[in-house]
């Protein structure tokens, strides 16, 4: 049980959600947007999450949209990630995402939750990394649609009341070869020691990783040596594991020598993958 | 429940106590909840409704797993609240099923504890996909946990289940 006391509004629109944000952060009550609940009830119960209102997002419709029409895919960020899986076409996206938590947790996990949470692997952002995707953020001044490079470094870049309605994806990118690899310490549902994706775009390949380090990541600079065919397969992968942009994790579930070790052959294996295997794909 | 008025729309409001109506196993039941009151416990603890069973607490275990909009879900991570409107299916509202006879000619239980846990999910997996696949079954199915039987009993009860859903 929780043991504090908060309390709860369902706003229709998003407009009003912003206000009761602005409205209760005024009162001293430290809003929160809530949306699937996994992860404010549990850590509220470990009293790890203090706030006085929870604002539900689930009743917003711009939250709640999918659509595949036209030239780009929109999930909106309270969608559950069991629908997501079920319902896209984009298969690296839900190759992805289905692989988060469990499947009775992904019938409330939401998108938005995942990608905003506190939990920092935040697995459902890698393919919308390596997409560049854009973030349809509303807040006080209006709606603004934001690259993901810019809204998501190690973490959301959302100002205070603002919230994430949607992402979108050009759907060029669902018909590109890709590669997907998570590896968990023991048994398929647990936290990843790391999880790579890459999607071969031209003849470049883009990466985006998880676990390895204390936040997900698509590091330009690292991206471009990984793309460097004068070197060996063998000597990108080594690179990347010498520069990656803050040390590997070194936590119960595995040592960072570990972690860098099995990162680099993933590395090894997503270039070997889409490099030599799909070297005369789109 | 209160509807306040802000700025001229209705928005729904729960602050401290409120009476709210909830939709468990076909019947309307008006019970008294905190917004912070958890599905679980309110089933529990005001409708006696003891089946579904605290095990973490943490959204891990399943064994707290009931059916909203006939879909599984962990009832620990959700608030009452928030599922006025659904429609709750609880292991009490579950009679004479065939995924519960087959647990019980498989022995796919020993304690029990989280035995309504598995049978909510398999029947709401096999409602929906009465033809699930093995990689299916296995994927909805590792949602829960036991400690007891080594699983071996409950797989073999989700197949026989299967089977006879197909015979009905």
């Amino acid at each position: 049980m929780i043991a504090y006391d908060f309390e709860y509004y369902r706003p229709e629109t998003y407009t009003e959600a912003i206000e009761i944000f602005h409205e209760k952060s005024k009162e001293g009550k430290s809003p929160i947007y809530y949306c699937g609940g996994t992860e404010t009830v549990t850590y509220a119960r470990k009293n790890l999450v203090s706030t006085g209102a929870v604002i539900d997002i689930k009743a917003i419709p711009e939250c709640l949209e999918f659509s595949e029409e036209g030239d780009k895919i929109i999930y909106g960020a309270a969608l559950n990630l069991n629908y997501i899986v079920e319902k896209t076409s984009f298969k690296l996206m839900s190759d992805v995402i289905r692989k988060i938590a469990d499947h009775t947790v992904r019938n409330r996990l939401s998108l938005g939750g995942n990608i905003c949470g506190r939990l920092f692997y935040r697995e459902a952002i890698l393919p919308i990394l390596v997409t560049e995707g854009v973030a349809v953020i509303a807040g006080k001044d209006g709606v603004r649609r934001v690259p993901v490079l810019e809204f998501f470094n190690k973490r959301v870049n959302l100002s205070e009341g603002e919230i994430l309605l949607q992402v979108e994806i050009d759907k060029k990118y669902t018909a590109l070869p890709y590669y997907n690899e998570r590896k968990e310490r023991q048994g398929k549902i647990d936290y990843p020691l790391f999880h790579l994706v890459a999607i071969k775009v031209g003849e470049q390949i883009r990466f985006a990783f998880s676990g390895i380090c204390p936040y997900p990541f698509r590091a330009l600079g690292l991206e471009k040596v990984l793309n460097n065919r004068i070197m060996s397969i063998e000597d990108r992968a080594k690179y990347a594991t010498e520069n990656l942009p803050t040390n590997a994790r070194n936590d119960i579930y595995a040592s960072s020598e570990f972690r860098i070790y099995l990162f680099e052959k993933a590395v090894v294996n997503a270039l070997r993958k889409l490099e030599v295997e799909n070297s005369d794909s789109l | 429940m209160l509807l306040e008025n802000w700025r001229w729309k209705i928005v729904i409001a729960y602050k401290d106590y409120t009476s709210i109506i909830l939709n468990v196993n076909g019947e309307k039941r008006r019970v008294v909840v905190k917004p912070s009151d958890t599905l679980l416990r309110v089933l529990r603890e005001q409708l006696g409704l003891t089946g579904a069973k605290p095990g973490c607490e943490n959204g891990d275990c399943g064994a707290c797993t009931v059916l909203l909009d006939r879909k599984p879900v962990k009832s620990c991570m959700i608030l009452a609240v928030e599922v006025a409107d659904s429609e709750i299916t609880t292991i009490e509202g579950l009679n004479n099923t065939e995924i519960q006879e087959a647990f019980y000619e498989e022995g796919g239980f020993q304690c029990g504890y989280c035995t309504s846990g598995f049978l909510l999910n398999t029947y709401a997996l096999l409602e929906e996909k009465p033809d699930a696949s093995d990689e299916e079954i296995k994927e909805w199915l590792q949602s829960n946990l036991c400690r007891c039987t080594g699983y071996e009993g409950i797989k073999n009860a989700v197949y026989s289940a299967k089977k006879k859903i197909k015979e009905r």
